[in-house]
């Protein structure tokens, strides 16, 4: 009984990390640009599939940098043509979000076509030891993502708290007026966010897709995972929305416990309601101001 | 443009159509009003002035229901109006403008009067000759001047059926010529027997206009009185010009 | 012979998302509510069809329900997001969407799942029957919105739009309102779906499609916020573009996804360029 709980505690981390690593791109691109970065699923979704690509024809680190070159450039793509654009005419957040959920369908349908709706696999993810912990199985792949997760986290905590990068991009998400006023760029800030943002979203998008299978429309699957855990945990909270992935990855596999494992998407759904309903600015976030 | 008829008494009477007792609102631990009291008398005008941060929207706001104190009662026409909803305070015969004029942009001058009140096409045209905006119904209101704004949002208050008129601010930014108008208005509205409690930081209008003054500092209230006894008043001089 | 069959077929299909469309634009354009959950009372309307008409429910009876289930289905949204704004109002209404599209994939009892409900008896025989049936009741919804928006309801809708506030002060129930406009537009996104599903005849999770809502919203848009004739123009143009596709010869599986892009690009490029659309006075706030 107890290793069927470790198993599913186990897989709750899991998940949790995988959405945690989604919501920490979406977070941060909320946080310091204002807006909901939708189409952040296509990033991670760009990022399986680049690598995908990319495996095809070069070996491992190489392909892994390619895919994650790729992914970013992706990112800086959409972020120049689109919400740039946007921001050019002073256009609000919400229509950032609409745009971005259009982008989002883009994405996702560019890939259906350039690849195919068939279920692939990368073939990286093909020699995956497992493992046994204390009764319950783990792949070396999994693993490796808790790992990740854990490195990036901790550089991505290292990054905010204590460079003078980290510290410019807080000012610029705390108040992009006043930032000005002590000489940071916001353009510049805007660039690093999306660069460092479609990384997280590259790495996040090769781990699940080396985890998982890859399929055209996974980039909306987990954007809404990863946004559902931002807005429990604080969307403009960076390590708040990173928790509250890892909550919704607990209690996702926990909970199929009691529920029949169909409804472990619909917990999502319904966590993220009611948090809108009841406290939208998170566990740890601020009331989301419009600069 | 008032619904209540006015007893011949009035003057005698001084029955407060507004009461508010000991109000007390905080925001995040800042008091921004503090135990503050005091009566708004029937169908005179009533100036609340007082420095920077004293809480005077913050009242206004809490009368409109836009707020809600933390403790503390509030009375209009002896009804109890703390836990209304804004639209229902505003139907027992309440009507406002804001420091920073809200009209509805996207919406004519007609519409804009229309939701205020269902009426002619004369009537309306009426209201806007007599606040002084020479534009036909079919404007739209974001194609009108600040100055035409604030008179269209006058007239859109002074239409909406009320029997106390709260105006915060109504002369901010706007020219002489206009704050005389807007001067006039108010008193017409009054002599057809609204009341009219105004946040105002221009003290000659406030003295000029005004039968009764409320000055208001940290929160609660300093002084309450006559436009002459307030300019007077040891404790309200300190306060104004130790600023 | 076949051509104008074709053409009927599309007919069909432009009215229904004109429907889809205005009323959309009823909550957004005219009441400023950002609604994603517009393509979830579309899909309600369509399962209750589906679901009340297989139990062999008669026609009329099963409209009825649809609609009135559907704008149910925007009362009961309503009252939870009452105090949600813009894009805290976008993700709640989207959450329903998702939440609606779980429950029609695992309420395998009623909806059969993933494997949806065939085989739905055909509203009339002919197709041409049928086109006239969804035109008039398109003309007929389209004239009650006509009514509505120009109506006292619907000025205080923008007011409400415009400056809630201000709105509230002046004596109205911003919150019944509020609940009125999504209610009417989920309604007559039910009744679109009733006709859906007695047209494709076939009804499955799919249809809770986040494709489809940008769609609809790319029709609102190039149409023009608060603009009713917009969103009807603009449907059919929107919808009747991508078809030229299915002549040059593409696959049919790459039709699909091209067309999707094709919508997703409009929208974009209006709401980069032109985000008053065709005839809009109104912007997206």
């Amino acid at each position: 009984m107890s290793s069927i709980l470790f198993q599913l505690l186990l897989n709750g981390i899991i998940a949790g990390a995988i959405y945690a690593l989604v919501a920490a791109g979406f977070a941060l691109i909320c946080s310091v640009m204002k807006f909901m970065h939708f189409a952040h699923g296509g990033v991670v979704a760009a990022g399986a599939y680049f690598l995908y690509l990319f495996s095809l024809w070069f070996s491992p680190v190489p392909a892994v940098l390619l895919a994650l070159i790729s992914t970013i450039l992706f990112g800086l793509l959409m972020d120049w043509s689109v919400y740039k654009q946007l921001r050019k005419r002073h256009a609000s957040s919400a229509v950032l979000l609409i745009a971005s959920i259009g982008l989002m369908i883009l994405t996702s349908n560019l890939i259906l076509i350039a690849f195919g709706a068939d279920v692939k696999t990368i073939p990286l993810a093909q020699n995956n030891p497992v493992f046994d912990i204390l009764g319950a199985r783990i792949t070396l792949i999994q693993i490796i993502i808790i790992i990740t997760s854990i490195v990036l986290f901790g550089a991505l905590y290292y990054l905010m708290k204590c460079t003078r990068l980290g510290k410019a991009l807080r000012a610029v998400a705390d108040n992009n007026s006043i930032a000005q006023t002590v000489g940071i760029n916001p353009d510049k800030m805007y660039l690093t966010t999306i660069i460092i943002g479609s990384g997280l979203g590259a790495i996040a998008g090769m781990l699940i897709g080396l985890e998982q299978n890859l399929y055209p429309h996974m980039g909306l699957a987990l954007v809404i995972k990863g946004f559902t855990g931002a807005v429990i945990g604080g969307v403009t909270s960076v390590h708040g929305s990173v928790l509250g992935a890892l909550l919704l990855g607990m209690v996702e596999n926990l909970g199929i416990w009691y529920l029949p494992s169909g409804y472990k998407d619909a917990i999502a759904f319904v966590l993220l309601f009611i948090f809108l309903l009841v406290k939208p600015e998170g566990i740890l976030g601020k009331r989301f101001e419009r600069g | 443009m008032s619904i209540k008829t006015v007893s011949n008494n009035s003057q005698a009477e001084e029955s407060a159509i507004l009461r508010v007792v000991d109000i007390k609102k905080s925001f995040g631990g800042i008091a921004a009003v503090n135990n503050c009291s005091f009566e708004v008398q029937q169908g005179i005008i009533t100036a609340l002035i007082g420095p920077n941060g004293a809480g005077k929207t913050t009242l206004f706001n809490m009368i409109s229901g836009l707020n809600t104190p933390d403790s503390g009662a509030m009375f209009f026409q002896q009804t109890k109006i703390i836990g209304l909803a804004p639209y229902q305070i505003s139907r027992l015969g309440i009507s406002r403008t804001f420091q920073l004029t809200r009209l509805f942009k996207n919406l004519t001058i007609k519409e804009n009067l229309l939701v205020a009140k269902e009426t002619s096409d004369t009537n309306l045209k009426k209201i806007l000759l007599s606040v002084g905006v020479r534009k036909p119904l079919s404007t739209v209101c974001s194609d009108l001047s600040y100055g035409q704004q604030r008179l269209v949002e006058l007239a859109r208050a002074l239409l909406f059926p009320h029997s106390l008129l709260l105006l915060d601010e109504p002369t901010a930014g706007v020219n002489p010529f206009v704050r005389q108008h807007i001067k006039k208005i108010i008193k017409q509205a009054v002599k057809q027997g609204t009341t009219v409690l105004l946040i105002e930081h221009d003290m000659d209008f406030v003295m000029s206009l005004s039968e009764q003054v409320i000055v208001l500092n940290e929160g609660s209230v300093l002084a309450q009185g006559t436009p002459a006894k307030i300019k007077n008043n040891k404790h309200v001089l300190e306060v104004y010009l130790g600023k | 012979m076949a051509f104008s069959a074709y053409l009927i077929h599309l007919g069909i299909l432009a009215c229904m998302y004109v429907m889809l469309s205005m009323s959309l634009n009823l909550a957004l354009g005219f009441t400023g509510m950002l609604n994603l959950g517009h393509v979830a009372f579309f899909g309600i309307g369509a399962y209750i069809t589906a679901i009340l008409s297989m139990a062999g429910l008669p026609l009329w009876l099963t409209f009825i329900i649809a609609f009135i289930g559907a704008l149910l289905a925007g009362i009961l949204l309503s009252l939870p997001t009452s105090r949600l704004r813009g894009d805290y109002l976008a993700l709640a209404t989207l959450g329903f969407t998702f939440i609606m599209a779980a429950i029609a994939r695992n309420w395998q009892s009623v909806t059969r799942g993933a494997l949806g409900i065939p085989g739905i008896p055909r509203l009339v025989a002919s197709n041409e029957l049928y086109f006239v049936w969804i035109g008039l009741s398109t003309v007929i919804i389209a004239s009650l919105l006509f009514w509505l928006t120009r109506s006292r309801i619907g000025r205080t809708l923008q007011a409400i739009r415009d400056d809630e506030l201000g709105a509230m002060v002046l004596g109205k129930n911003v919150f019944a309102y509020r609940m009125l406009a999504l209610a009417v537009s989920a309604g007559i996104a039910g009744i679109a779906g009733f006709f859906f599903a007695h047209f494709i005849t076939f009804v499955d999770p799919s249809v809770f499609s986040i494709d489809d809502l940008i769609l609809m919203f790319s029709m609102v848009i190039l149409g023009g916020l608060a603009s009713l004739r917009g969103s009807v123009i603009a449907s059919f143009i929107i919808f009747l573009l991508p078809e030229p596709l299915r002549f040059i010869g593409f696959p049919s599986s790459i039709v699909g996804p091209a067309r999707a892009i094709l919508f997703a690009l409009i929208l974009i490029l209006m709401l980069i360029y032109k985000p008053r659309g065709l005839f809009g006075k109104v912007d997206l706030a």
